[in-house]
């Protein structure tokens, strides 16, 4: 069960929803966002993923860049809605 | 079909190269700041009963919800009907004051029942029936009233706001409950159809 303050996440086809129990605000996720999403929530059983610890395994694993506006921009979204910590 | 580690990664980097480094995430309209737009009918009610008391009725001090329940003093008739003495138990109009009669003689016989509640609103007397109801009613001969303590009725908001000066009846609603405690203490006929929609017959009068 989720604890209260973290976003329920939930997929949608390749797409996601997100709602924030603590502003009752829900969020759309489209698949590329879905799946950073995604890739946080399963890191995140191994205890709190921060910004850094998200960026380390998305450029491992996907060798993705994080460091464009956009990325920065999805990060600092999923910190605001309480999907990363710190 | 379970993917394995490798194809959902597979399956992931694709996703990720066809957004073209524009992840986002959109946030939809929130409820509560709907919700927050549509102020509760008991607020509202809060809201009209601190500027505006109904004429007859004073709120009862220091309760939480005396915006929504008004107190009057409630008062024993003992009067002897065909010889035998009996006792009912009625609200005292406030404008009407302590001494005066409930009712008139006017030859309708109404059988006087011990456990009635009756009540005065305006220059209507109401009885209060064993399904909650009330109906008109006049009773004769002599009467002496004994304070007993405090009855509380219902207040519709909405109906004194349309126009304060209309009979009481209009806008009043006494409680229904044996020991004169108010269960669903909501005002207004619409606010208490939207809250307690299936204790609606305890709604006296409208």
């Amino acid at each position: 069960m989720a604890s209260l303050g973290k976003p329920i996440l939930r997929r949608l086809g390749d797409a996601a929803i997100a709602f924030d129990p603590r502003s009752w605000e829900t969020h759309v996720l489209p698949p590329a966002a879905a799946v950073v999403a995604e890739i946080a929530e399963e890191l995140s059983a191994e205890g709190p993923v921060s910004a850094e610890r998200l960026r380390r395994e998305l450029w491992a694993e996907f060798e993705l860049d994080c460091d464009t506006p956009e990325m920065r921009q999805l990060l600092r979204t999923m910190g605001e809605i309480g999907m990363l910590e710190g | 079909m379970t993917q394995s580690k490798s194809e959902r990664n597979e399956q992931r980097r694709r996703i990720l190269r066809a957004a073209a480094g524009a992840p986002v995430i959109l946030t939809l309209p929130s409820g509560a700041a709907l919700a927050a737009n549509s102020v509760t009918c008991d607020v509202k009610s809060k809201e009209l009963a601190s500027s505006s008391n109904p004429v007859g009725v004073s709120t009862v001090a220091g309760s939480p919800d005396d915006f929504m329940r008004y107190s009057v003093q409630a008062f024993t008739v003992s009067q002897t009907e065909g010889g035998a003495p009996a006792t009912v138990t009625g609200f005292l109009d406030a404008n009407a004051g302590t001494g005066t009669a409930l009712y008139q003689p006017s030859g309708n016989m109404v059988s006087v029942n011990p456990e009635d509640k009756y009540f005065y609103l305006g220059t209507q007397l109401y009885r209060v029936l064993p399904d909650s109801t009330a109906q008109p009613a006049s009773l004769s001969g002599d009467a002496t009233q004994t304070p007993a303590g405090l009855l509380y009725v219902l207040v519709d908001y909405t109906a004194y706001k349309t126009d304060p000066t209309a009979p009481q009846h209009t806008y009043v609603y006494p409680a229904s409950s044996s020991t004169g405690l108010v269960d669903n203490p909501i005002a207004g006929v619409s606010c208490w159809n939207s809250l307690t929609g299936a204790n609606l017959t305890s709604n006296l009068i409208n």
